[in-house]
């Protein structure tokens, strides 16, 4: 027995883990991603769960073990991945939101734009899946009401489902208008039941009235009665034979000259408009005279008209005073039921058209406000400030968004107001801003400082982030800055003079030269000069497509570039642009438009479905036209739709559209097809080339008309000196008078500045120097203005050869 | 706020101004043929999308429509093909009148035309046809002069189909041929409706969404005299510079806008564009001078006058005409002060 408890006790001892074993949090992380590569979410939700507790800051290359590094850990990203993969799209915005909040990811283009692309997605989808609960929801309503026999409310149930259903799919939408024409049909026929019924019950009382009248001895008020029945049943027997009768009897007690008198009096009565009087004298005359007969008819026609009039118009009070209450009792649906029927009644009627308006209106609110509660603003900030800080200022930068509209943002310090923004509807629209940037820099006390921000949307929801930092003295609020402060400053100088010595000879000896001169500028910091174009295309483009002309070198290709990214992050405006650059240049006139198909394709992956249905196929160059071109595009538009809720602008960036001018007239007229097209509301393009042929030769208006002209012209003097000193800026210097040179001769053209610099600071470096003189550029000149001149000259394939 | 306005593009619903009488004649009106003439850039196209537009938006509508651009056809083939494309880009077409583009593959224009009326009119509608860039039936009338008295019978079916051309003047080129032997191709459709340029209060309010001073609306109002494409441009670029004065020297000299006059003026028949050349030379003349200068007289002289005002190519002033726009006068004195300089070379 001691010897089987000696070796059960060691076999735990073995089993159980050792505390050295313990997992850390980059191994979670890496089993997470393992995990959900396998499609495994749920158990990758656990790993990233575990490595949250253990490191909840986001970071970006951060050390694991040793000298092993990560390029990045968003546990919160992708457990948003997998949380959106499971179909529990609140919890997954809700995790795109913190890892945006925590802001290492925005520091990742690709990733970043993912993580926008995959919470538009989580949002759209539960859109759609409380537009379908709640139209469900309706309908089940609906069909329960109907069995009970409540079809006003029935009806009102599928009217408030109808405009939830603009969410979703078609068929939804039929079979909900469907099952609205059935309950009217039925409504319709059990209304038509019970009037038959009541028609039947007047039909009874009048006859009885007629016979009792009879009895009598008073014929003419009988007559009056079954003149009455006849109206509303012409062939009904017992008031035809009560009318013989009675007209028997009026001729059997009335004298000639009674009756003659009795019919002028009703002509008079029906001249004067009182057609009951008149009914009343004429039924007194000769029945068996074709005028009485004919006047008495007349007259009874227009007592029918005026009391079907009467009986309409009571209907429509009785339904409109019906809407009135239901539209105070905020019943919407319910008031628009009756409203649809009182429009029936009287198609035109004015006050009807104004409320159904309103009905329908608020019914879609409501519904509206159900598929899409009210949500808390959101506040996110560019980066969370530290814990510790030494200034006197803090700011906080971010956004604050909400889908209702913000009306007001507040800061406190230490709960104390120090400042508010009251936001101002827009005057066109009256819609509060969605989004504001938020700027605020709070002034701090030493110690504890609790800064807050309150977000407050228009329904009075409000959000409220709160941050606690500490401010510590700096150095020199303290006692020993003064003494310590005159020899740290001179080490300072010191030691600034020697790093930039440094890195002086650091760029000498790497031979440090960051001009380009060719080839597209792809650098964010190399693109000078351009903003203030970029700015006003960026304002324009989501309604005008445009035309950027400019000599050779000027930098179009570049400028191009740098919009395409500018329109990729615009998240600014109602407008979600996909650009998409392709170049023209080398392509043949039959494979324009599947050249532009392919690199459409290439930027924008259009899901699975999308491509099956295309007619574009990635080999078939020559087969594919124009009409091809259009059909493919408006597939793809619908996909794009699909993926933001802000309007779709698919932007063809076109370079090289000179070859346009080599091209036939037939390619050129396709291209403008194009854009006569419904779906060319979403398509803008900006091209560019040298200068357009406007040369045209058809009976039509051609392509260029669409197309707002700019010119991209040289640089002005700040943007060409900009150029010249800012890419060198603290590594080496230029004599003023070099780059007076440079500036006069170049023209300012950004192509002929770069080449300048490249060589003026390569025979700089030759020199050993870190001064740009004036004899450098003077030196240069022939070999830059001999290269400018050549480059201006060759052809654009040569040029890129060269470059 | 973004630039609100809209230069080149076709423009429908929020983004359309005025028009409402020849709106409401083409769609309450008694004519099932009808013919619309404007200059270029007068609206033409953003004139049949709004109809279509108000079209697809009204319950009460009888009407189906379908535009049809049909520039570049240059055939019956080709038409076939236009008309084939619009009938892909119109879901809410496809919808109302049960046709698929499957439907009209491989048919002539004519019968592809006859089995929309025919499906339209099956699907209780009727067929509403905007074709626009209608001057392309010159092309198809040189290289197949038997196709348009067969397009013609279909076109004016009666009440079943409405047809609504729009075009420049050139159209009417088409009845200058008489080598067949049937009725004018434009019977019918005569007397064209004209598109003249937009009304004081329809270029107001077309400018009021740039939040422009007042004296800056009433000099665009004045140098463009509502010309709807030069008030987009100007004020789409007002709106981006805040400079007027800047903005309409930049336009005035602008080779884009010297262009579109070129092509515009050359769409007019000679004498037109002799009495355009003398007014820019002279201001401002009365008929009696214009005639006297011309060498004709005033009643051969009524008709162009009449066309060239309602095309905007012209205003008039009590009895006096002049140049309808500033921009487009200063274009025709450049233009002449030109030719004169190239007259005097050797």
């Amino acid at each position: 027995m001691p010897f089987r408890a000696l070796v059960f006790g060691l076999c735990l001892a073995f089993a159980a883990p050792p505390v050295w074993a313990a997992k850390e949090w980059y191994a979670h992380y890496e089993d997470a991603q393992k995990l959900l590569a396998r499609g495994r979410c749920k158990e990758a939700i656990q790993s990233l769960r575990e490595a949250q507790a253990l490191k909840p800051r986001s970071a970006l290359y951060v050390q694991t073990y040793g000298v092993q590094f990560v390029d990045e850990y968003l546990p919160y990203y992708w457990e948003g991945v997998c949380r959106l993969r499971l179909g529990e799209y609140g919890a997954a915005i809700e995790l795109f939101n913190r890892e945006e909040g925590q802001g290492a990811i925005k520091k990742r283009d690709r990733l970043y734009q993912d993580l926008r692309l995959q919470r538009e997605n989580a949002e759209r989808q539960r859109t759609v899946r409380s537009a379908q609960e709640q139209v469900q929801r309706l309908r089940r309503e609906s069909d329960e009401l109907q069995k009970t026999g409540l079809l006003d409310d029935a009806l009102a149930r599928l009217k408030e489902a109808q405009k939830g259903a603009e969410l979703l799919d078609r068929d939804t939408q039929q079979q909900i208008l469907q099952r609205q024409k059935s309950i009217q049909e039925e409504i319709n026929t059990k209304r038509e039941q019970v009037e038959r019924a009541a028609r039947a019950q007047r039909i009874e009382g009048l006859l009885a009235e007629g016979r009792r009248l009879q009895q009598e001895g008073n014929p003419s008020a009988a007559l009056v009665r079954f003149h009455d029945v006849l109206a509303q049943d012409k062939g009904n027997a017992a008031a035809l034979q009560g009318k013989l009768e009675a007209e028997e009897r009026i001729l059997a007690l009335s004298t000639q000259q009674e009756m003659d008198a009795a019919f002028r009096r009703g002509e008079e009565l029906f001249t004067a408009g009182q057609f009951e009087a008149a009914r009343d004298q004429l039924v007194k005359a000769n029945p068996t005279k074709a005028e009485v007969k004919a006047l008495i008819e007349k007259t009874q026609k227009i007592l029918d008209g005026i009391e079907q009039q009467k009986q309409l118009r009571a209907r429509l009070e009785a339904l409109m005073a019906e809407a009135e209450r239901l539209l105070a009792a905020r019943k919407y649906p319910e008031a628009l039921v009756k409203l649809t029927s009182a429009l029936e009644l009287d198609p035109g009627n004015p006050k009807a058209r104004e409320r159904l308006g309103l009905a329908e209106r608020m019914t879609g609110d409501e519904i509206f406000e159900r598929i899409f509660p009210n949500q808390a603003p959101l506040l996110t900030f560019i980066e969370t400030p530290s814990r510790q800080v030494e200034g006197v200022r803090l700011a906080l930068l971010g956004v604050a968004t909400d889908d209702r509209g913000l009306t007001r943002l507040q800061y406190r310090r230490s709960g104390k107001l120090v400042a508010e923004q009251v936001l101002e509807p827009d005057r066109d629209t009256g819609a509060f801003p969605r989004t504001f940037r938020i700027e605020y820099v709070f002034p701090l006390d030493a110690g504890e400082n609790q800064l807050a921000v309150t977000a407050v949307d228009t329904r009075g929801l409000e959000r409220v982030e709160t941050f606690l930092v500490h401010r510590r003295l700096r150095f020199y609020e303290r006692r020993a800055f003064w003494p310590s402060m005159t020899g740290g400053s001179l080490g300072l100088v010191g030691l600034g003079l020697v790093a930039q010595r440094a890195r002086r000879r650091r760029a000498l000896r790497n031979r440090f030269n960051p001009y380009i001169a060719g080839a597209p500028v792809l650098d964010e910091e190399m693109f000078f000069g351009r903003q203030k174009l970029l700015a006003r295309i960026m304002n324009v483009l989501h309604h005008n497509s445009l035309m950027i002309t400019g000599e050779r070198r000027i930098g179009k290709t570049t400028f191009l570039y740098h919009l395409k990214r500018a329109l990729e992050a615009d998240q600014a405006t109602d407008y979600q642009f996909f650009p998409v650059f392709t170049d023209l240049q080398g392509v043949p006139e039959e494979s324009f438009f599947h050249t532009i198909m392919s690199d459409l394709v290439e930027a924008l992956h259009p899901a699975p479905e999308t491509l099956a249905g295309l007619r574009f196929q990635a080999e078939q160059e020559g087969d594919y036209d124009g009409r091809d071109f259009s059909h493919d595009v408006q597939r793809i538009i619908e996909e794009l739709k699909t993926r933001t809720p802000r309007q779709v602008k698919l932007t063809l960036l076109i370079d090289e559209v000179d070859v346009l001018n080599e091209y036939s007239g037939r390619i050129n007229q396709r291209l403008r097809a194009i854009f006569m097209k419904t779906f060319s509301e979403h398509l803008v393009a900006v091209m560019s080339g040298v200068g357009i042929k406007r040369v045209w030769t058809s009976e039509g208006s051609p392509w260029y008309n669409f197309f707002d002209e700019v010119e991209l012209s040289a640089f002005t003097r700040e943007e060409a000196e900009e150029l010249i000193r800012e890419p060198v800026e603290g590594v080496f210097r230029y004599q003023p008078e070099a780059v007076e040179r440079i500036l006069a001769m170049s023209q300012l053209k950004p192509y002929v500045i770069q080449k300048f610099c490249i060589h003026a600071v390569n025979r700089m470096l030759e020199e050993g120097r870190t001064l740009v003189r004036a004899t450098d550029v003077e030196a240069v000149k022939d070999a830059v203005l001999f290269e400018g001149r050549s480059a201006l000259l060759a052809t654009p394939e040569a040029q890129r050869a060269s470059a | 706020m973004r630039n609100p306005f809209i230069a080149g593009t076709w423009v429908r619903a929020e983004n359309f101004f005025g028009r409402t009488g020849i709106l409401d004649e083409i769609l309450d009106g008694d004519r099932d043929s009808v013919w619309v003439v404007g200059a270029r850039r007068m609206g033409k196209t953003s004139l049949l999308k709004q109809i279509e537009y108000r079209v697809q938006q009204s319950t009460q509508t009888p009407f189906v429509p379908i535009y049809w651009d049909i520039q570049g056809s240059g055939d019956a083939r080709g038409l076939a093909d236009h008309l084939l494309e619009s009938v892909e880009d119109s879901e809410a077409f496809r919808r109302a009148s049960d046709v698929s583009a499957e439907d009209l593959e491989g048919l002539s224009v004519a019968d592809m035309l006859t089995t929309l009326v025919r499906r339209t009119v099956r699907a209780g509608w009727r067929l509403l046809l905007l074709v626009d860039e209608a001057e392309e039936f010159l092309s198809v009338a040189r290289s197949e002069p038997a196709m348009l008295p067969r397009l013609r019978r279909i076109f004016q079916k009666g009440p079943e189909v409405r047809t609504v051309f729009i075009s420049t003047k050139r159209l009417a080129r088409v009845d200058e041929r008489t080598d067949f032997a049937t009725s004018p191709f434009l019977q019918g459709f005569m007397p064209p409706l004209y598109l003249p340029p937009l009304a004081d209060g329809e270029a107001r309010a077309l400018l009021a969404r740039g939040r422009f001073a007042e004296d800056e609306v009433a000099t665009v109002i004045a140098r463009t005299a509502n010309h709807p494409f030069l008030l987009q441009l100007i004020a789409s670029r007002l709106f981006e510079s805040r400079d007027l004065a800047g903005t309409l020297d930049q336009v005035a000299v602008d080779a884009m806008v010297a262009n579109f006059f070129s092509v515009d003026f050359q769409t007019l028949e000679s004498e037109e564009r002799a009495i355009l050349e003398e007014m820019a030379g002279e201001g401002c003349r009365a008929r009696s001078e214009l005639a006297r200068s011309l060498g004709q007289s005033e009643e051969a002289l009524e008709t162009n006058l009449f066309s060239l005002e309602k095309l905007g190519y012209l205003a008039k002033d009590a009895d006096t005409y002049r140049v309808g726009n500033w921009f487009f006068e200063r274009w025709l004195k450049r233009v002449a002060a030109e030719r004169r300089d190239e007259a005097r070379l050797p």
